[in-house]
């Protein structure tokens, strides 16, 4: 057993999965743990079974088989099931199936990706409503959703709703409507960055080849949506939503969700790392250099978590940060490193170029944070969003001192699903800007865990 | 002098659970005072905001009765301040004043917990609670199955608890209705004595008034400087554990596993002196962990979602100071780690030592004088 | 071939996809779309996120609550229980 490793990688996907390959490529010894039984992460989770092969197209398919049989020949070892929870410098305390453990290193990088931007409408706690993930997710799972075959209605922005539109298509689940939240003026800002998509044909290519599918299958693409609300008494029964002022009503037992992918953010903000703010997709991420490093000293992050470039480039940059912790380890001379490096570092640097142009064509609209009062922002804890304005009337300016208030961010979630909109929710009130207005503080442990096994530190 | 925006007859500096309270009392008594009260921003180390909502007043202290009656008093003046808060805000606070517990896990801590009680019956002449054995405890908490090392439990029935952040909130607002001014966001920079009057400078520019109150817990001892340069205060460091939510059992709260009114329950009660440092150490309270556990067996299921440092602001003598500063009569301190139970006292008894009266009777000591200092 | 693997939702087996997350096999087979109803409000809530984030999809398994069921892949013999009723603490 060894006491301390040289580098720890929380999240078995994309990037964690390629920084072990690098690291181990060193000579290194590597830990990888993820909180699910199996490596992939959200994108290549299952990816030899044939109900995820049907629904992946090629080529991702490919990546990913590459980078897991890579990752299995590294001999990295991996520890399944393992949600790590807390951290004393620098040994993390995971819990597996079993029981509570501690484990050390020297460097530790934490590669736990994005997850969905969550936008509070009303009606969203309705069973019906899922994000586009969760779609995406029972589709893996079962080949359908539980609309059956019954029409969907899409609604949102990103990448990601385009995909499962696909998905849906191939697998003939009729879409009632796709009704986009966007700006007609994300296109033009984003068309000025365009030329960049053709330094990575093959993306590009995928990216066109799903809207000619949305196309050909004439989904009802509905522009200009605002307030929409999902109706019904036990699960969705129908949507409602107003264009150009007028109020229109679609039936169905299925709304998807979306408005792009943030960065996981939790460890980072709980272990006071320093932040930063991007104002076009409207989300907070880690400070880094080029190769994941942060303000902290020997923590990295890698992927999706330190700025929201998709799967692909969080395979470079998982690389990349590999060779970056053998570097600072002195495990291998930094000219070699450096020379290993290039390539990826290339890779990388043009695939995140590429990828600028989606972060700006599909920019969220801030206007989907103008909910109504009534409407739940904190599912946890069923705090409404005229509660959050009343309070930002009595003076609480910032969403840690309107939590205390109104306890938006106080229930087991701790501010995963409501902390974007409880900020954007306060500056449209204070007419303040988002940054100014700040971030939910996060806290240990980064998951919840029982007190019995939280206790075992004691014993 | 009140003919700029920024001139009062009395600044409060410190929004916490104490300078509210003192802000409400001057406020309401005195109708006429221009005051505003300074509030710091979010990422500053405040101590209300840490707070568990204990009103408690059986374990303090034995060697200072004065302390305790101080607190027995507050206790008395607290369902008037909350009817009074919730008339002038509409906010309710949520109260209960049923009693508190100690659990005891030995016998010999029975006994010593029981010649404590004895001890204060004795100096205080009154004393609302006494030593009450497993089957009593179990009548008070029927709906809590506790541990089989219980074997009873110090009980007092002037304790009580409420929630503190709403506490916070009724009396802010019950400051905005009546016509104090609530400057948040601001940090208070220092205090400057001028000719017959005190500026002070903060992030948002400088104030000037006539009397000051410094309300701003550890911050005083850099406040304070211009006066004194050594507070006899300390940080003393707490850290808590939160659960998820639990059906609500627990009316009358139990000391180190207290249930909130929203059923979460705040496990904790360490004292460390570390500075200030306010780190959460997991290795740490997970020993408080390890004794709720031993007192209400059924929470190792129940999950931790978070855990928060507090830095207590502790006088030296752990008593609180009420004072006002050598050669600086018109400028009054405020430090106690007991902000939430004295609260109610702080509204209602400090107004007259502020504008220049006496403290009441049994707070008379609490000044600065008991460390040397002439006040 | 899918293997599959049997378990129990509530009483009643069922059969699904090796591998699976509970939170998809049940959101998939039993068609009900609940997880649960809220404790605050009473409102109905069904697995929302499906990657560990929302906390909407606890249930109960092999005896243990609030296992946020998205996270554990289904096993045979598994047992499950949506919790409909726990924890109701209304303020």
């Amino acid at each position: 057993m060894i006491d301390n490793f040289d580098l720890l990688v929380i999240g078995a996907g994309p990037a964690g999965l390629a920084t072990a390959i690098a690291a181990r490529s060193c000579g290194l010894d590597v830990t990888v743990l993820d909180e699910y039984a199996t490596i992939g992460g959200q994108l290549f989770r299952n990816i030899h079974l044939p109900v995820i092969s049907d629904v992946l197209d090629k080529r991702t398919l490919e990546i990913g088989k590459n980078l897991i049989q890579k990752f299995q020949e590294s001999k990295a070892y991996f520890l399944p099931n393992a949600t790590v929870w807390g951290m004393e410098g620098n040994t993390l305390f995971y819990k597996n199936l079993e029981e509570v453990k501690k484990i050390s290193a020297s460097k530790i990088v934490f590669a736990t990706g994005g997850f969905e931007r969550a936008v509070p409408f009303k009606g969203w706690t309705l069973p019906g409503v899922y994000t586009a993930g969760a779609a995406e997710m029972l589709f893996r799972s079962q080949g359908e959703l539980p609309s059956k075959k019954e029409p969907v209605v899409l609604c949102g922005n990103g990448p990601l709703l385009m995909a499962l539109a696909v998905h849906l298509i191939e697998h003939n689940i009729p879409i009632a409507a796709w009704l986009d939240t966007g700006r007609f003026s994300n296109k033009i800002t984003a068309s000025v960055r365009m030329g960049r998509v053709f330094q990575d044909m093959p993306y590009f290519k995928h990216g066109m080849h799903l809207a000619m599918e949305i196309i050909k299958a004439r989904v009802p693409i509905i522009t200009g949506v605002t307030q929409i609300e999902a109706i019904g008494d036990e699960f969705v029964e129908k949507i409602r939503y107003v264009k150009n002022g007028k109020e229109y009503e679609i039936k169905t037992s299925v709304l998807i969700r979306h408005e792009g992918i943030i960065p996981r953010l939790q460890i980072a903000n709980a272990l006071n790392m320093e932040l930063a703010w991007d104002n076009v997709q409207r989300y907070w991420y880690p400070k880094t250099d080029n190769f994941g490093r942060t303000s902290i000293n020997n923590l990295f992050i890698a992927g999706d978590n330190a700025f929201v470039h998709g799967g692909e480039s969080a395979i470079w940059k998982g690389y990349v940060c590999g060779y970056a912790v053998a570097e600072d380890l002195g495990v291998v001379p930094t000219k070699e490193v450096k020379e290993k490096m290039a390539y990826y570092y290339g890779k990388m640097e043009l695939l995140c170029k590429a990828r600028n142009y989606l972060r700006y064509v599909f920019a969220p609209n801030p206007e989907v944070y103008n909910v109504s009062d009534e409407t739940i922002i904190c599912r946890c804890e069923c705090v409404t969003a005229g509660e959050i304005r009343q309070a930002v009337k009595e003076g609480y300016s910032t969403p840690s001192e309107v939590k205390i208030v109104t306890r938006s961010g106080m229930g087991p979630c701790q501010g995963r699903m409501c902390g974007s909109a409880l900020a954007e929710i306060i500056a449209q009130k204070l007419g303040e800007r988002v940054e100014k207005v700040g971030i939910l503080k996060h806290r240990q442990p980064f998951s919840p865990i029982t007190l019995a096994d939280y206790c075992t530190l004691h014993t | 002098m009140q003919n700029s925006q920024r001139e009062y007859d009395i600044i409060v500096a410190g929004g916490g659970i104490s300078g509210v309270a003192i802000a409400y009392g001057l406020a309401t008594k005195n109708k006429g005072l221009k005051i505003a009260v300074l509030d710091a921003p979010t990422d500053i180390n405040r101590a209300s905001r840490t707070n568990v909502g204990l009103v408690w007043c059986q374990s303090k202290f034995l060697h200072r009765p004065e302390y305790a009656k101080w607190g027995f008093l507050s206790r008395k003046e607290f369902p008037r301040i909350l009817d009074e808060l919730y008339q002038i805000s509409g906010i309710k606070v949520p109260a209960y004043f049923e009693g508190g517990l100690i659990p005891v896990l030995s016998e010999e801590e029975y006994k010593k917990r029981g010649d404590y009680i004895e001890g204060l019956r004795d100096v205080l002449g009154e004393y609302h609670g006494n030593m009450i054995d497993r089957s009593e405890l179990e009548k008070k908490l029927p709906k809590i199955p506790f541990g089989s090392e219980v074997c009873g439990a110090a009980w007092c029935e002037d304790d009580g608890f409420l929630n503190p952040l709403a506490l916070m909130r009724a009396y802010r607002l019950a400051l905005i209705k009546i016509g104090v001014e609530f400057i948040n966001d601001t940090v208070v920079y220092s205090v400057c004595p001028e000719q017959g009057y005190y500026t002070v400078q903060t992030e948002k520019g400088v104030y000037i008034c006539d009397r000051l109150v410094l309300a701003c817990g550890l911050a005083n001892k850099r406040l304070v400087q211009f006066s004194i340069n050594d507070l006899p205060i300390f940080a003393d460091k707490g850290q808590v554990l939160l659960t998820e939510r639990l059906p609500f059992v627990m009316p009358i709260p139990v000391l180190g596993c207290t249930q909130t009114v929203a059923g979460t329950v705040i496990i904790g009660f360490k004292h460390e002196t570390r500075g200030h440092d306010a780190t959460v150490v997991p290795h740490a309270v997970a020993q408080e962990g390890a004794w709720a556990l031993r007192v209400w067996p059924e929470l190792a299921k129940k999950r931790i979602i978070r855990s928060w440092p507090g830095l207590r602001v502790m006088p030296n003598d752990n008593v609180a100071i009420y004072s006002h500063l050598p050669k600086h009569e018109k400028v009054t301190i405020i430090n106690t780690h007991s902000a939430v139970t004295m609260a109610a006292a702080h509204s209602t008894y400090l107004t007259d030592y502020i504008l220049g009266g006496e403290l009441p009777e049994v707070a008379r000591n609490m000044t600065l004088k008991r460390f040397g200092y002439s006040v | 071939m899918v293997d599959l693997v049997r378990i129990n939702v509530d009483g009643e087996d069922i059969e699904v996809p090796a591998s699976i997350s509970v939170a998809a096999a049940v959101l998939g087979h039993k068609h009900e779309k609940h997880a649960f109803h809220h404790a605050k409000d009473g409102s109905p809530r069904a697995p929302f996120c499906l990657m560990g984030v929302c906390f909407e999809c606890m249930m109960e398994i092999d005896g243990v609550e609030n296992i946020q069921s998205c996270l554990v892949p289904v096993r045979d013999g598994m047992v499950i229980r949506r919790q409909y009723n726990s924890n109701t603490n209304k303020e």
